[in-house]
């Protein structure tokens, strides 16, 4: 009737990483389901955890502080996000079948002292575990604050954060295979609309509002930067998904691709957004691109008032966003402390997750927890990767030696 | 193992069945009052006061909407209620207190503001249709000549809904180029951009008589002059490329002898160069026409009399475009949004003025290039 869940009845190795005394790439452990996960969908579940809530406020975000070239941080958001995902998939690649709960541990420690690693890399995980969490709660609390301002007035949001929530948490008990697939389904169902809402809003946009292209400085660029990184989080889910994705020399450039189309999408948008407004106008705006929508016509077609089907795609938007982040949360927590099975995490998390989300007394300090969780991602999606990557090389150029 | 499953299934379901199947927000649309146009005014005994007056359709009264309702008069096909508030919602609730259906504004195409209200300042009062995610950014924003409740009193007859004539009137007049496209969405934009000053469309009423009278200048958001309809025209050709209306002038500078032309397939190019203090702007606009009435009997069907046609239009189209502009910077109201032109592709110019005060001293010319086409279906 439905699919199986592999490791639900299988009895958990108590050994956790325990085949890890000889290092070998092709050890199995816990942490697996095998490989499930094909090079298409890792790059799906890149692309789909990358878009999500933020598309919505993103024009706006773009142009903090940058006026009307926004797009250049947006720009070096993708290739530093690019950067990472190398990192993560190289990672992956070295250490098959495992996730950073396991990696983690044996870079951190020799092969003897492995419970030295294990405690080392306790916090990199809570780190992630934390953050993975809140965004997942954020997540359905922004989604709750704009379907109820804009199309549900009247229906109370802690209806919508838990109809959201319970969407996710009906993804998080099936298999890691399932929900790749589930990815790699809706992926097109996302970037197609937003796509065409992007390209046709240019036919109201201004070429003056872009220009003058370069009238910055780099203190002004590297802010950009920083947040549209922070934008464009979502691709350090595949430290820990990377252990059920099949090895592939495709794999790199798919995961690739994964980053850049979020990357292109955004670039599309936010200069849709500075095109149509103008910068002056968009710092005004708390959703940009709903009011972007509201300003296209789609010509030829009798539709008007195309935001209601623009935010019927969005959900979709979000919930792959939501759902990915709250699978990851419970994963880690299952691999962190040797569950047998993520499902009753999950169920778990559930009030956990709604109370967070339920945290913020308003849009104001709902935009400001979202800077906190941006900047923690920050550290999570650009200081793991890069530390570990540098430990990888590290103890790779040890080893050959010894 | 399978009970707990097939209890995890049934919470779900029930969980699905509560959660997603009731509709907080429904509404049918017979238990809403749906309000077409919105008129605000100010009150003259009371500063502190906004008149709020809505127009709203009576489904039953317009015919041809079945039931057979219709009295085909449609004399009374939409009502006018007026209230007055301190803020614009304020009038907004008085008017929902006469009302026994919750007010709708999903389906509103017309926002008329009263001249004495532009010239007092719209920030304030159009804060509420930036919130409300109802309101369309496709709708028109209107100044009326006189009050924004004669617009919506006003009935002309060939259609049942006022609302729907005027917007019928201004989405042929911007797709025949002779009215500017200035929805509210462009109206906040040019609001909140600093190097543009916005601009709205401007209708004079007598009685059942609507008329497209050229638009309402602004200076940030208080309304400060208005262009007739050739001004306006002209500053579409020139900014917009946009068609706008027939040239009527006399040919040879004779009053007795008119010619008529159209103007279409319009180039515009601007030039920006900086001599000492002063800002030089010179815009060339090519366009082509046809001729389409002249009141003499004289063959112009050779080659010099059409260049001496040509050569009158230019000499006309510019003098028209030297008082626009002149109106423009004696208003200080860069409607053209020659500045943000400046800014965008001329910051080095940019950096060394203070457009504010460089606009109305500004030296900005037009030349036109009128080249005629066509005569029509006669020959001479």
């Amino acid at each position: 009737m439905q699919p199986k869940d592999p490791t639900a009845r299988k009895p958990n190795s108590p050994a956790g990483n325990g085949n890890t005394d000889q290092p070998s790439k092709k050890s199995s452990n816990s942490e697996s389901e095998g490989s499930v996960i094909s090079s298409r969908q890792s790059a799906s579940i890149i692309a789909s955890t990358m878009i999500g809530v933020g598309v919505l406020t993103l024009p706006r975000v773009a142009v903090h502080g940058t006026n009307q070239s926004g797009w250049i941080g947006i720009v070096i958001g993708t290739a530093i996000a690019m950067l990472m995902t190398w990192v993560i998939s190289r990672l992956g690649g070295r250490f098959g079948g495992q996730s950073i709960v396991g990696y983690g541990a044996e870079l951190l420690a020799p092969p003897r002292l492995k419970w030295i690693g294990k405690v080392l890399v306790f916090p990199f995980l809570l780190l992630l575990l934390v953050y993975w969490g809140w965004a997942s709660a954020l997540v359905a609390r922004l989604f709750g604050e704009v379907v109820s301002t804009t199309m549900l007035p009247t229906t109370p949001v802690e209806v919508i954060i838990v109809t959201m929530l319970v969407a996710g948490l009906f993804m998080t008990m099936y298999a890691v295979e399932v929900m790749a697939r589930v990815n790699e389904i809706m992926l097109p169902l996302i970037v197609v609309p937003i796509l065409i809402i992007a390209v046709s809003s240019f036919q109201s946009g201004r070429l003056e509002n872009l220009f003058p292209l370069f009238d910055l400085d780099w203190k002004m660029v590297m802010t950009s930067s920083f947040i549209m990184t922070s934008t464009m989080l979502g691709f350090e889910v595949m430290l820990l998904f990377s252990a059920n994705v099949q090895q592939s020399p495709h794999l790199i450039r798919s995961n690739m691709i994964g980053v850049s189309i979020p990357g292109l999408l955004y670039l599309l948008i936010a200069i849709a957004g500075i095109s149509v407004f103008g910068y002056e106008e968009l710092q005004l705006l708390a959703w940009p691109t709903l009011e972007l929508v509201k300003t296209t016509e789609v010509p030829g077609l009798i539709l008007e008032r195309l935001e209601s089907a623009f935010l019927a795609v969005w959900v979709t938007a979000v919930f792959t966003t939501l759902a990915n982040f709250y699978y990851a949360t419970a994963l880690i927590i299952k691999q962190m402390f040797k569950f047998s099975s993520h499902r009753w995490i999950s169920v778990i998390l559930l009030p956990v997750l709604y109370w967070l989300a339920m945290r913020p007394d308003n849009l104001y300090q709902l935009f400001a927890t979202q800077n906190i969780i941006g900047n923690m991602g920050m550290v999570a999606g650009l200081g793991i990767p890069l530390f570990f990557g540098l430990v990888g090389v590290l103890r790779r150029g040890k080893s050959e030696k010894g | 193992m399978l009970l707990s499953k097939f209890i995890v299934r049934l919470t779900f379901l029930a969980l699905i069945i509560v959660l997603m199947s009731g509709c907080w927000d429904r509404r049918e649309i017979e238990e809403r009052t749906t309000v077409v146009a919105i008129g605000l005014d100010i009150v003259e005994d009371d500063p502190n006061l906004l008149s709020v007056s809505i127009q709203i359709p009576i489904p039953l009264k317009i015919s041809g909407s079945g039931g057979g309702g219709g009295d085909g008069d449609g004399k009374e096909a939409v009502i006018i209620m007026e209230e007055k508030g301190r803020t614009v919602l304020e009038g907004i609730q008085a008017l929902q207190n006469r009302l026994n259906q919750k007010i709708f504004f999903g389906q509103t195409r017309i926002l008329a503001f009263g001249e004495g209200l532009a010239r007092r300042g719209l920030r304030t009062v159009s804060d509420p249709f930036r919130r409300d995610p109802e309101i369309r950014r496709l709708l028109w924003p209107i100044v009326v000549k006189g009050k924004a409740s004669e617009l919506l009193r006003s009935r002309p007859k060939l259609d049942q809904i006022p609302s729907v004539f005027i917007m019928a009137m201004f989405e042929n007049g911007t797709k025949m180029g002779t009215i500017p496209d200035m929805n509210l969405g462009n109206f906040f934009v040019d609001l909140s951009t600093n190097d543009r000053e916005p601009f709205i469309n401007l209708l004079d009423i007598d009685k059942d008589d609507i008329k497209w009278d050229g638009v309402a200048l602004f200076r940030g958001d208080q309304m400060v002059g208005t262009l007739t309809p050739e001004e306006t025209w002209q500053m579409l050709r020139i900014d917009d490329e946009k068609d706008g209306g027939d040239l009527v002038f006399a040919f040879d500078g004779r009053e007795d002898r008119l010619v008529t032309l159209s103007t279409e397939l319009i180039k515009s190019r601007k030039t920006v160069t900086q001599l000492q203090d002063r800002v030089k702007v010179h815009y060339k606009v090519h366009m082509e026409g046809n001729l389409l009435e002249k009141t003499f009997g004289k063959d112009l069907f050779n080659a010099e009399e059409i260049r001496r046609i040509e050569r009158d239009a230019n000499e006309f189209l510019e003098g028209n475009a030297k008082t626009m502009i002149q109106k423009l910077q004696a208003y200080r109201s860069d409607a053209m949004g020659i500045g943000k032109d400046i800014h965008a592709f001329h910051p080095a110019i940019w950096k060394k003025i203070n457009w504010t005060e460089a606009f109305p001293s500004a030296d900005i010319t037009v030349d036109f290039v009128f080249e005629l086409r066509n005569t029509g279906m006669e020959m001479e």
